[in-house]
């Protein structure tokens, strides 16, 4: 008898190691039981599950869910399991299930990540040898640009999202700022210092580091025609064009056209949620236009613009880009109807209707035509996309979008704004660490 | 003899789970960073042997990598007495018999338990942001607003301060280190007329020096590996001032995808805090008292 009571409870020791074990690995083996189960109920087709995963706000959760919903109903085989969340710590999540093997199987990306995830492997399927998905619906030159990745369609647009201004117009009006002002570098330097004169307590550009970098990289693009750094890992432009632009962002601060980052730094990454833009204390926000709507549920009256561009720019610097990109995992074991829903998410007018523009202006023209025919699109978000995609500039090349660079930058431009290093100190500086890092970048290569 | 070793198995397999655990989610680990710290790897594909390299591009070459040491070290020497000193305080007046005793300890520890979450990073942001509430408050006082976010050189005390409110593991662990000392000291104590703080100083702190020990190497420790509040605070700014040593980690891993140079650089933090707490111990025996001569050690 004892003997028995020893030995069940060594069994249920084990049960339990077990469980604990079995606990954490992948839940595929359960998606899988739990599929075997349905199938004998349903003859027709196979009942597949999918998993789905984006990031984003409030608004584009609750649409993506709503379409979610809708075709589970359409596709009663099909099941969807949304996984999303904000931006905050996607791209490590993923990263990390890509390279564990437990990614979902729809994968919404970045363009930007592109070349860094495709250093590290061949992750996503070939959209283009998907039969379901129709992609004619598509503008072909974009798709070209910024989809494909050593001939494979990696994925397809989910908006366009282009490099814009986004502004207070009630912060316009206070100070007496046209409306319809088509910018270039002299007015923004003029009516930013303007603005400061007329109040202390207000500035016309809300602007952090990262802002300050795109600027920074927009102007110079436009004096040199190159891209910002070369695909051999040259620099695109020379010490005396990055000084030019160091002492034009130099002048702001100084003039009172930025607000300083002493006061702005909590925000820095962040400058959408700085309490002076959400009080119009401060006028303009150089961001994309995907951003528009999340701004828009902060600033009643908000304007979208064209980013500065000198009369004599050889290249405008717009960048208009995929707001995102869906893909599908390269291992998904349900990569056809995956497709299928690629194909609904995009094509179908019913789920035009529903996804709206929480992800940028849609990218085909039939949805867009369905939403102005709704109503349902900003009129002014349609035109300043519009205008910016006839005045676009050549797409950004990979290493130009680094993230050490990026760092490398922001850091310099803290010290710029701080008035540690001088506009040409500054360009001295940025130069040698570019220099350094873009070696470095090069010997990882080989 | 023979039901003796069945009993050693039957123990262990009751701490099955636990020993499973730390083979698989912490020995593994240690084991296969230290191997990675060796080779150039990028979370994904396979590493490849590159020697000591990355060891040395952190000494000679990242500029950051001594910008985020000093910082870290700086963060530590601020953090750790403030928090110990505040947690002592707060300690001995819950000692005391107040009304209500409990409700006061329970919320006095509330800060520990939200503890280094997200949202009171948050909270901190706009506490100490330029028209934040205590800019406000200290204008009532005529004082002209900090910037104690923006500025380089207060933004990482700020930083810290997080640290300190969050001091009530350690005040627990005073508080009990308290109730331990013998009353009849005291008494003793007062009869021979010490002042209040004689009494501190030659009871209280000698008494409680073992606890104070614990506590110390425990938040060093802490302190060093410091890096939600940093992260969400202040990103590392401004100028990088509060750019922790474990953020250049995060950095290195999950933005640049440096998985072996990260893992390099968790190992010399790894010896780093070896270095110091091994440091604090040697010097415990000189300032550390123990009724029983030190044996229970």
């Amino acid at each position: 008898m004892n003997n028995f009571k020893k030995f069940v409870s060594l069994v249920l020791v084990v049960l339990i190691g077990m469980t604990l074990l079995v606990g954490c690995s992948s839940d595929e083996s359960s998606q899988e039981s739990s599929n075997n189960n349905t199938d004998s109920s349903s003859n027709e087709s196979k009942n597949v599950t999918l998993r789905f995963m984006w990031w984003g706000g409030d608004d584009r959760h609750k649409a993506t869910l709503d379409a979610i919903d809708l075709y589970m109903q359409k596709n009663p085989n099909v099941k969807i399991d949304a996984e999303y969340s904000g931006i905050d710590g996607y791209l490590q999540k993923l990263v990390t299930q890509l390279s564990g093997n437990t990614a979902a199987d729809i994968i919404q990306i970045d363009v930007t990540w592109i070349p860094e995830l495709a250093a590290q492997g061949d992750f996503f399927a070939d959209l283009s040898q998907q039969k379901s998905i129709d992609t004619t619906t598509f503008d072909q030159n974009f798709l070209k640009q910024y989809s494909y990745l050593n001939d494979k369609l990696i994925g397809l647009p989910t908006g366009i999202n282009a490099s814009a201004l986004l502004y207070n117009k009630d912060f316009f009006a206070k100070y007496g700022i046209d409306d319809k002002t088509v910018w270039n570098w002299d007015n923004l330097a003029e009516t930013a210092k303007q603005v400061h004169q007329k109040d202390k307590n207000a500035y016309l550009l809300n602007f952090d580091a990262t802002v300050s970098y795109y600027m920074v990289k927009a102007y110079v693009i436009q004096r040199t025609g190159n891209y910002w750094v070369n695909d051999d890992y040259s620099l695109g432009f020379d010490k005396q064009v990055l000084t030019d632009a160091f002492t034009y962002l130099d002048q702001l601060f100084k003039n009172g056209g930025i607000q300083p980052f002493s006061e702005s730094a909590p925000f820095q990454g962040k400058p959408e949620q700085n309490p002076k833009w959400l009080n119009g204390e401060l006028g303009m926000l150089w961001n994309w236009t995907s951003m528009y709507n999340v701004n828009k549920a902060n600033i009643k009256n908000l304007g979208i613009a064209m980013i500065p561009v000198a009369p004599d720019a050889k290249d405008t610097g717009i960048i208009v880009r995929p707001s995102q990109l869906l893909t599908i995992n390269k291992n998904s074991e349900n990569a056809e109807e995956a497709a299928k829903f690629i194909n609904w998410f995009f094509n179908d007018p019913e789920a035009a209707k529903i996804l709206k523009d929480v992800r940028g202006l849609p990218p085909t023209e039939t949805a867009r035509k369905i939403l102005v025919d709704n109503g349902l699109l900003d009129p002014a978000l349609n035109e300043a996309t519009t205008n910016a995609t006839k005045m676009m500039g050549k797409p950004e090349n990979g290493i130009s979008q680094n993230q050490e660079l990026e760092k490398i930058s922001t850091d310099v431009i803290q010290e710029l704004a701080y008035q540690k290093l001088t506009p040409e100190k500054a360009a001295d500086e940025l130069i040698s660490r570019f220099e350094q890092k873009l070696s470095e970048l090069k010997d990882q290569q080989k | 003899m023979k039901r003796y070793k069945r009993k050693d198995y039957i123990g262990l397999l009751y701490i099955s789970p636990w020993i499973i655990g730390f083979l698989l989610f912490k020995l593994y680990p240690f084991i296969m960073s230290f191997i990675y710290s060796f080779t150039e790897y990028s979370i994904t594909g396979t590493p490849a042997f590159s020697g000591l390299s990355n060891y040395i591009y952190a000494f000679t070459k990242d500029r950051l990598f001594w910008t985020s040491f000093f910082n870290t070290l700086l963060y530590v020497v601020m953090t750790v007495p403030m928090k110990l000193a505040f947690a002592l305080i707060v300690a001995m007046i819950l000692n005391m018999k107040i009304k209500g005793v409990n409700i006061f300890r329970t919320i006095y520890y509330l800060p520990s338990i939200f503890g280094g979450s997200v949202a009171v990073s948050v909270l901190w942001r706009f506490l100490f942001m330029k028209d934040g509430i205590v800019n406000k408050f200290l204008s009532i006082f005529n004082i002209g607003s900090v910037d104690w976010l923006g500025s380089p050189d207060i933004a990482l005390f700020t930083v810290s301060l997080l640290a300190v409110w969050q001091f009530g593991s350690s005040m627990v662990i005073f508080l009990a280190g308290l109730k331990q000392i013998p009353n009849e000291l005291y008494e003793a104590a007062l009869v021979d007329g010490a002042s209040r703080a004689r009494r501190f100083f030659s009871i209280t702190l000698p008494m409680l020096s073992p606890v104070l020990f614990f506590n110390l190497v425990m938040q060093t420790i802490n302190a060093f590996q410091e890096f939600t509040g940093p992260f969400v605070i202040t990103a590392g700014g401004p100028m990088n001032s509060t750019y922790l040593y474990s953020m250049l980690i995060y950095d290195n891993a999950f933005k640049y995808f440096r998985m072996g140079y990260s893992s390099a650089l968790s190992w010399v933090q790894f010896l780093l805090i070896m270095v110091v707490t091994i440091i604090i111990f040697k010097t415990s025996s000189s300032w550390t008292y123990y009724e029983d001569g030190g044996q229970s050690i």
